[in-house]
């Protein structure tokens, strides 16, 4: 997985065919956090803060099946996946990369806490035997897309 | 790491024409530590425009005293703060200023 173009539009980003098929397993585990309590306030408690709590809860479900819709458009798109001379080349656009990153990490929070919330963050690689090894490798992959987005120029080909 | 400085807490102007109306809530982003150092700093430039200087300062005072005090609004206006930054995964809430 690399960096290969960079345009005030959008990031293009290189796969060979398994790193392909495996980022789009790792895509198809969204959402992992949906299930997770939402809090609008830790202190303040008022009937306001209990409607507001409710609200937040419907708003976030609402974006997590947005966000799950345009997502398997996506993956579909001959636009957003080009194949290339045996690679595949995903192209991210500006439009696209806020909701794929939240996508990536709500996959590397929720596989964080399938982990079991290890503290500190980089525990060593589970047992592959076990169901958590799954998890630490979406973790990571999921981690490792979000700073090719986030920093593009910095991992760029020189 | 550099020291980080207590940051100031942006009261924007119709934040302040609405202090003599309404209380203000304190919108505020809690340590964790699974999110990425860069991602919080694009997540602080994206929903509240800064700079990344000022992003970046408010995201080191989050992992190094454990939260950051991002603005100071009227309830709806920091309720809508905390709905953007929870979209993105980030531990935020919004309390009461006293």
């Amino acid at each position: 997985m690399k960096v290969t173009e960079v345009t005030d539009a959008s990031i293009t980003l290189e796969f060979t065919p398994e790193e392909a098929e495996f980022f789009k397993l790792v895509l198809l585990s969204y959402p992992l956090t949906l299930d997770q309590p939402k809090q609008i306030s830790r202190f303040a408690e008022s009937a306001e803060i209990e409607d507001a709590n409710e609200l937040l809860a419907i708003s976030l479900r609402e974006q997590t099946f947005s966000h799950k819709r345009k997502l398997e458009a996506w993956l579909k798109s001959k636009t957003v996946w080009k194949s290339r001379q045996n690679r595949f080349l995903l192209v991210v656009s500006n439009d696209d990369r806020e909701w794929l990153l939240q996508i990536l990490n709500d996959i590397r929070i929720g596989s964080w806490m399938k982990m079991g919330c290890p503290d500190p963050i980089e525990p060593e690689e589970p047992d592959s035997s076990t169901p958590k090894s799954t998890y630490y490798f979406y973790m990571n992959i999921a981690a490792y897309i979000q700073a090719l987005i986030l920093n593009p120029e910095h991992n760029q080909p020189s | 790491m550099p020291a980080v400085t207590e940051p100031k807490v942006e009261e924007t102007p119709d934040a302040r024409a609405e202090t003599e109306l309404a209380p203000l809530y304190l919108v505020i982003c809690w340590n964790d530590p699974v999110n990425l150092m860069d991602y919080v700093t694009h997540v602080f430039q994206r929903i509240f425009g800064w700079p990344r200087a000022k992003a970046e300062k408010h995201m080191l005072e989050v992992h190094e005293t454990g939260k950051s005090l991002l603005v100071k609004e009227p309830f709806e206006r920091a309720e809508h703060y905390v709905h953007q930054l929870q979209a993105y995964n980030l531990q935020a809430t919004m309390e009461r200023f006293q």
